[in-house]
């Protein structure tokens, strides 16, 4: 059964008991647009303090707009954001005081070397910035003091990022596509920084990544974007769990360019010409009901769906799902 | 934020140096060309340069920080975008200041000094073009496109400025005022970049602060220029209380002074005719560059003032009456005195004489080209209506020019050169030294057409016999700073009166040809009598302000710097003057003004007082004006 929970406007509107901390990040009904063209629109989300959620979706679904107007650099278009309790428009660049931010194209002051950018980093976070704590990353990460900018590779900007942004010892890090063209020994070694970030009390960390792999490793939380439809939220385990993987054997040949008939919230992994793999996050009669006056059935055989697999099924573009 | 603004030092340094450079090469090799002849380009001035730096240094402040991504790194810093902005703008005016500097210490090693007086133009430019530069920087990323951007964008903010001051007929009253008035869309120009900046993205949106600010500024330019225009007209009819005297000019009997004074809407500037016995005359017309008098003095051309087209007016002396006049587009040219109205005798090209009539507002033009077999260098006229041109063939003189009729030219028409063959002109060919060849830079030849100064490379005068070719050298300025050398100023003979400028000299010819005498515009004076030879005035320390001139019977001389010399005495006479006298009225008058802590008070007379120079003692006062 599905036991995901979809954000509503008015779940959103209910009032928490005032003894509890905010939420790090909080958005409800967030809308932004281009021109006539919506790029997400009526988002409901939340990160909990001490969270690592997920931010997740296909290409192109928006989720670099979100975090660009989760972090006030952006506008909204409709709705409201807040960031440990307060409108991060309003508070422009000092959002950037709780919020380390580390974006999808990494960029760097080019011309500076990495001791010359800490500099700058540090003088302008001030008292905040905890050298030492950048150092240790730093010989971790095996970032040369005296390397210029210009000529780190992918994954030398993103570790560097990561340390300048974790040494500025902030409440909340938003992380745009981190691990995205880096090698598996540099993922490693950024994922540990993360986990090991987010393990210190009340820090949260939002993530955004089409790399399941690293949310099933260090995510406890996901929203999953849509076409078209409301956003998910929850634990991933719960998102795992709520679809459901079944192979459908057949008694005869589907015919080539036969259509499927499948219940909403249902799509066809793979398909042979005498048995189907169909994801579901629907309940398991309804799909058998609708398989059974379409295909000559053999038989239906459940399985736990990946969390790859639960993702490919939450965010398939089906119009009119209510899953 | 010392780190950041030594980093912005650093980066923007790259885009700095070449242009400072530039600035010093071209001041090195403008010095070098001093003495030879006039440059082509004016790719030499180190204030085109400076120009140039401050439109790289406008676009160097951001675009090419965003192209790399600097931008974007720093706005997700709790850094402030104002602060990041000055921080910029603050490294871009420290490399701006240097470049000033520059350019302001290689002027004055090449020109021997500065003239901060003159050379505020300097200030004109740089601020709007690094505003340019700037709100390009905001658009595009490229620095290359930013710079070409920049152009356009200079001249929609000049357009959207100066557009409703240009289409109503108002010109900027002063230098001073063309640098409040540039102060305005230079400001406009960084505060919608600002706006742009703040808004960190590269969307149309950015421009759109840009875009409002253009409308807003036109809008301004609009009620400005009819705020002016209104002021101007109201007063139009006034003799305006308040003027101080300022240039005087004088032939025989007569002398012009021009009267300044500054109104919130701009400088005022009547004429003031002074003879004597008789009360001056204020020329009731708003505007009186280059005032000339006719060789009878009877007649008073005025030019400029009255708008950016070449409008003029006629005044007649005698009868107080002013006629309009279009002037058509002969600015720099030297008047043809002879005909029902006066004409203007210009080079359209080397090869091209152009002699236009001054018509009657609302007339058709009427111009004569005339195609010359040989290059002409320079060109002017003398007292008699004789033309004198000088170029690498030497020098000639065309007799009867104000004889010649002039066609009216059918508008839409072209007008052909007619060759000098077919004319009804006498040429004569004087013989002049071969080292003038090719270096002319301008030609004033005495009323008699006696004696012809020429202007050769950017500071060497020489003076000549023009009959015989015989050559007055001339005595070095002791004290004089170099001469001053400004390529992008092409005419050199363009200022406040024509026929007594000559480079950075003013000249007056003496009475009857007897000489002449030449001031320096940085002090340090000499004169010529033929008969006694070259005399040689200390030079003043004293603000070079009026023009000089010569009594009428040619025994004294009065310099621009207010000095009166008898002609036969090495040391100037003190006078019991109030204030510095202006000019000759006469053979031992002297206009001066009477009241030296206020302004002149026009309509109650008493302003201008007579002093016998040979005793130095107030004689007079002078009646009121009309």
């Amino acid at each position: 059964m599905i036991t995901l929970k979809r954000a509503t406007a008015q779940e959103a509107c209910v009032d928490e008991p005032s003894e509890q901390p905010p939420n790090a990040i909080q958005a409800e009904g967030l809308g932004r647009r281009f021109g006539r063209n919506w790029v997400i629109r009526d988002l409901n989300l939340e990160v909990p303090p001490g969270s690592i959620t997920a931010l997740l979706g296909r290409n192109g679904i928006g989720k670099s707009t979100t975090i660009q107007v989760l972090l006030g650099l952006l506008p909204a278009s409709e709705g409201t954001v807040r960031i440990l309790g307060q409108d991060p428009v309003k508070l422009g660049p000092k959002v950037f005081q709780d919020v380390g931010y580390v974006s999808e194209k990494r960029e760097l002051l080019e011309d500076q070397s990495v001791s010359g950018l800490t500099r700058i980093v540090a003088e302008i976070y001030g008292q905040r910035f905890d050298t030492d704590r950048f150092e240790e990353l730093r010989k971790r990460f095996e970032l040369a003091p005296k390397a210029r900018c210009k000529t780190l590779s992918k994954g030398q900007r993103a570790r560097l990022l990561l340390a300048l942004a974790i040494a500025a010892r902030p409440k909340i890090l938003v992380l745009d596509e981190p691990t995205s063209g880096l090698d598996v020994v540099v993922r490693d070694d950024f994922l540990g920084g993360i986990a090991e970030f987010a393990a210190e009390e009340g820090q949260a960390v939002l993530l955004s990544t089409h790399m399941i792999e690293d949310v099933a490793r260090i995510c406890d939380r996901a929203v999953i974007l849509r076409t078209g439809r409301p956003a998910l939220t929850g634990e991933t385990d719960q998102l795992r769990a709520s679809v459901q993987r079944y192979l459908v054997r057949l008694t005869g040949v589907l015919p080539t360019g036969c259509q499927v008939p499948l219940p909403h919230g249902a799509v066809i992994l793979e398909r042979d010409p005498r048995a189907l793999t169909i994801l579901s996050s629907g309940a398991p009669e309804h799909l058998e009901a609708a398989l059974d006056q379409a295909l000559p059935l053999a038989g239906i055989e459940r399985q736990p769906a990946s969390l790859k697999e639960a993702f490919t099924c939450l965010s398939a573009a089906v119009p009119g799902d209510e899953a | 934020m010392r780190a950041l603004l030594l980093r912005e030092l650093r980066r923007q340094g790259v885009y700095a140096l070449g242009p400072t450079l530039a600035i010093l090469i071209a001041g090195r090799v403008s010095r070098g060309l001093e003495g030879s002849t006039r440059p082509a380009l004016d790719v030499f001035a180190p204030e085109l340069w400076l120009l140039l730096l401050a439109t790289v240094l406008g676009v160097a402040t951001v675009a090419p920080d965003r192209g790399s991504g600097g931008h974007a790194f720093l706005r997700r810093l709790p850094l402030s975008l104002h602060k990041a902005f000055f921080v910029r703008v603050g490294a871009a005016s420290l490399w701006l200041a240097l470049g000033l500097t520059t350019t302001l210490v290689v002027l004055a090693l090449r020109d021997g000094g500065l003239n901060l007086r003159e050379d505020h133009a300097l200030a004109l430019g740089w601020p709007l073009a690094f505003g340019c530069g700037l709100v390009a920087s905001t658009v595009t990323t490229r620095p290359l496109t930013a710079i070409g951007l920049s152009l356009p964008i200079l001249g929609l903010l000049v357009t959207a400025f100066f557009g409703p001051l240009i289409a109503t007929g108002l010109r900027p009253p002063g230098a001073s005022s063309v640098v409040a008035l540039i102060a305005v869309p230079a400001l406009v120009a960084i505060c919608a970049a600002f706006l742009a900046f703040q808004r960190g993205r590269l969307h149309l949106e950015s421009i759109r602060p840009f875009a409002i600010s253009t409308v807003a500024l036109t809008g301004l330019g609009l009620v400005a220029s009819g705020g002016i225009g209104l002021a101007r007209t109201a007063h139009q009819s006034l003799v305006v209380p308040g003027l101080h005297p300022a240039i005087a000019t004088t032939s025989g009997e007569t002398a012009l002074v021009i009267l300044n004074g500054s109104r919130w809407y701009g400088r005022e500037q009547r004429v003031l005719v002074v003879r004597p016995g008789s009360a001056p005359i204020a020329i009731p017309r708003y505007g009186a560059r280059s005032p000339q008098l006719s060789p009878d003095g009877r007649q008073v051309l005025i030019r400029g003032e009255l708008g950016w087209s070449q409008v003029g007016a006629l005044f007649d002396v005698e009868s107080g009456t002013l006629r309009d006049l279009d002037l058509g587009h002969s600015d720099a040219a030297d008047v043809l005195w002879g005909g029902e109205s006066p004409a203007l005798v210009s080079l359209g090209t080397a090869t091209a004489l152009r002699i236009e009539a001054a018509v009657d507002v609302g007339q058709p033009r009427r111009l004569l080209t005339i195609a010359l077999s040989e290059e002409a260098r320079s060109v002017s006229v003398d007292a008699r209506g004789r033309i004198y041109l000088l170029g690498p063939g030497g020098l000639r003189r065309l007799s009867g020019a104000a004889r010649l009729e002039i066609p009216v030219v059918e508008p839409g028409t072209k007008v052909f050169p007619v060759a000098l063959s077919g004319l009804a002109l006498e040429e004569e060919r004087f013989s002049i030294p071969a080292a003038l060849a090719g270096g002319v830079r301008g030609l004033r030849v005495s009323p008699g057409g006696e004696l012809a100064l020429v202007l050769e490379g950017p500071a060497r005068l020489c003076l000549f016999e023009v009959e015989t070719g015989k050559e007055h050298a001339l005595p070095a300025l002791a004290g004089t700073a170099r001469p001053r050398f400004v390529p992008a100023r092409r005419s050199l003979l363009r200022n406040v009166d024509q026929r007594v400028l000559l480079g950075p000299y003013r000249v007056a010819f003496g009475p009857g040809e007897r000489g002449v005498v030449v001031e320096h515009r940085l002090g340090g004076a000499f004169w010529l009598d033929r008969e006694r030879g070259w005399t040689r005035a200390a030079a003043s320390s004293e603000t070079f302000g009026g023009l000089p001139s010569w009594a009428s019977d040619g025994h004294a001389v009065l310099l621009g710097s207010g000095q009166v010399w008898l002609a036969d005495e090495a040391a100037p006479r003190p006078l019991n003057a109030d204030t510095p006298p202006l000019a000759w009225l006469g053979a031992t008058q002297l206009v001066a003004n009477g009241r030296s802590a206020s302004g002149l008070e026009v309509p109650t007379a008493q302003f201008l007082t007579i002093f016998d120079p040979s005793t130095g003692t107030k004689t007079f006062p002078f009646g009121g004006a009309k």
